[in-house]
């Protein structure tokens, strides 16, 4: 086990190595000078040339990738085009809102799919499994940023009962804060769900036919013990990597969904940048959310692991 | 199961070896099957429906999609404006007409662009084992951006046109369809009929041709279909954000950035282009999942 976790952590370096030259490299493929957003159109060639000395873009291209992974490895991402704040600073100070949001959407996802994907593997043909059917090919089809629209119109122009956008903090009001995390956790938390419904119920059809299964039925169980005792148990494993997959696109969901929202977390951070071009704030902020992303994945591996000890890495 | 002597709520398949997702009664398989056949001729018949709209886009379109007309700003759906006109005053119907050009001409060129990417280095990585392991930890960076990421990530770096949006989503799924592709070439080579024609001497190029491309396109053709359902969600998305298709141009996605601040006036700004986008992606997935029971029923 010591040895599985140690190799997966090892494996997890060069993909972040990786992520790191993807991101620096793609912010060098921007045409044009990067000094023309800092510097005034009537600048003389002198102030120009201080501030390409100052970013460090008279050093040959290696050297710079060098300078610049050393600097994240210390937690220094650069400075913001715009205000000069540290992006680490402005990230950290948006993710609060992102992660209160994930964390409603990924409760309503398994909340509701888990129960779904259950019921429609033991009463498989049912109207409940069939409308799961229906339920998971709207949920891969539907734009996520289209369905909070519909739900704005829905809920906050028509009926008024939720806010239409914004954040309060959970610790200034939680009940108003929980009122601004409905309908944003829903659009983010949608197709999530979809995807963990259909891998609920296609391992527990996959497990329901073990032979274990039929030997605690013919001993008598109940259902109620064999399906939540011995079932959902096995079947835990593929839910598991299916909501650590959820957790992954939830983080680049949440970009398109805050906008929707006018949502004061990471996704608006990286919309807001792109449209000024803060280059430093888009490098970074990509960078921490691939991160988080290959993270995940080590989590969900992992654990994994844990829960089935069949599982070993070779 | 009805004929089980004790009351199961699990029905259990007549055979372990019964593909999962069949039903276990001959009756209920059939119907099944009747439905599953219907759902993907109505995901054909939506997916020609789209293309046609796409190809006929100028003959559809009533008014000119960029055409302004303050007089007439934000009207509901009439005779004239069959879906209303926007806080331009120009016609919905028109630029909903052409948003589907926009959505298809993007869709299709990168599924061709990423299919044949990612054949490529699909076929190099899984026939070549030398280029394997470099190949498979680029692809490995690449997909370690969640979701559209990636793409907004170029997008911000070359800035947003048409080109760059097909460009940038190419490379975000170029990785997977290399991933299905080495797959499929590391089974089908080991295959005797392979190896005979290795041991006889038979060169690369020719194996590859003849032995290994047409035996590992099945699971690429189903890819490419969910593909193009999915660069036509991002084509949307990373329009609606900003960074796609810049406007005025008639994209879905910025009919409904735009549309969204006039919610209140102009519900149907909102309504319709996000139905059209909902169409033709459902279309596109029942004809997927419809390819992918008759070409790989394994999977």
């Amino acid at each position: 086990m010591r040895q599985f976790v140690v190799k997966r952590f090892l494996v997890t370096i060069p993909v972040m190595l990786f992520v790191g030259v993807v991101t620096f490299f793609l912010i060098q493929l921007t045409p044009g000078d990067p000094t023309a957003f800092f510097v005034s159109p009537d600048a003389t060639a002198v102030e120009v040339q201080q501030v390409r000395e100052r970013m460090g873009l008279e050093e040959p291209i290696p050297v710079r990738f060098a300078l610049w992974f050393g600097n994240v490895l210390q937690g220094d991402l650069g400075i913001s085009f715009y205000g000069n704040r540290p992006v680490l600073q402005s990230f950290l100070r948006v993710l609060p809102p992102t992660l209160y949001l994930m964390v409603v959407a990924l409760t309503l996802a398994i909340v509701v799919a888990i129960p779904i994907g259950i019921v429609s593997a033991i009463r498989q043909n049912s109207w409940i499994d069939k409308s799961l059917t229906v339920f998971v090919l709207i949920g891969v089809s539907l734009p996520n940023f289209w369905l909070g629209m519909l739900l704005v119109l829905g809920f906050s122009v028509t009926l008024g009962w939720f806010p239409a956008q914004g954040f309060v903090r959970p610790e200034d009001d939680f009940a108003l804060s929980l009122r601004h995390l409905i309908l944003p956790g829903i659009t983010l938390g949608y197709s999530g769900a979809a995807l963990i419904a259909r891998m609920t119920r296609s391992a527990m059809l996959d497990v329901m036919r073990q032979d274990y299964i039929r030997t605690a039925r013919s001993k008598g169980l109940r259902d109620r013990v064999v399906i939540y005792g011995h079932a959902l148990q096995n079947a835990g494993p593929p839910i598991l990597t299916v909501i650590g997959l959820t957790v992954a696109s939830l983080i680049s969901g949440s970009v398109v969904v805050e906008k929707v929202f006018n949502f004061p977390g990471v996704g608006r951070l990286v919309v807001d940048s792109i449209l000024r071009r803060d280059f430093p704030v888009i490098q970074g902020s990509l960078l921490l959310i691939a991160g988080a992303t290959v993270l995940v994945n080590l989590v969900v591996d992992l654990s994994y692991a844990l829960l089935d000890p069949r599982i070993r890495y070779d | 199961m009805t004929d089980a002597p004790l009351p199961d709520p699990v029905r259990e398949p007549t055979a372990p070896q019964t593909a999962r997702l069949r039903p276990s009664t001959k009756a209920g398989r059939i119907v099944r099957h009747l439905l599953r056949n219907q759902l993907v001729l109505l995901g054909l018949g939506l997916t020609v429906f789209m293309i046609v709209i796409a190809l006929a886009a100028p003959w559809l379109a009533t008014h000119d999609p960029l055409d302004t007309d303050p007089r007439n700003r934000l009207q509901p759906p009439s005779a004239e404006h069959l879906m209303g006109t926007d806080n331009f005053g120009r016609d919905l119907f028109s630029r909903v007409m052409h948003g589907a050009s926009v959505s298809m001409r993007v869709g299709f060129a990168v599924v061709f662009l990423s299919t044949v990417v990612g054949m490529i280095l699909g076929l190099v990585a899984g026939y070549f084992r030398a280029w394997d392991g470099i190949l498979m930890r680029f692809t490995d960076g690449l997909m370690a951006f969640p979701g559209i990421l990636l793409a907004i990530a170029i997008l911000a770096a070359l800035g947003p046109n048409e080109a760059n949006v097909i460009l940038a989503l190419s490379v975000s799924y170029a990785p997977k369809v290399a991933r299905v592709v080495r797959g499929q070439v590391l089974s089908i080579r080991e295959l005797d009929y392979v190896q005979a024609a290795i041991a006889s001497g038979g060169s690369n190029w020719r194996i590859v041709m003849r032995h290994i491309v047409p035996n590992s396109m099945s699971p690429t053709i189903v890819q490419s279909t969910f593909i193009l359902a999915l660069a036509i969600l991002a084509e949307a998305g990373l329009s609606y954000i900003g960074a796609g298709t810049p406007p005025p141009a008639p994209s879905w996605g910025n009919i409904l950035s735009e549309g969204g601040q006039f919610m209140y006036q102009a519900p149907w700004l909102t309504v319709f282009p996000g139905i059209f986008i909902m169409i033709a992606v459902l279309g596109i997935n029942l004809l997927g999942d419809g390819l992918r029971d008759i070409l790989d029923p394994r999977m």
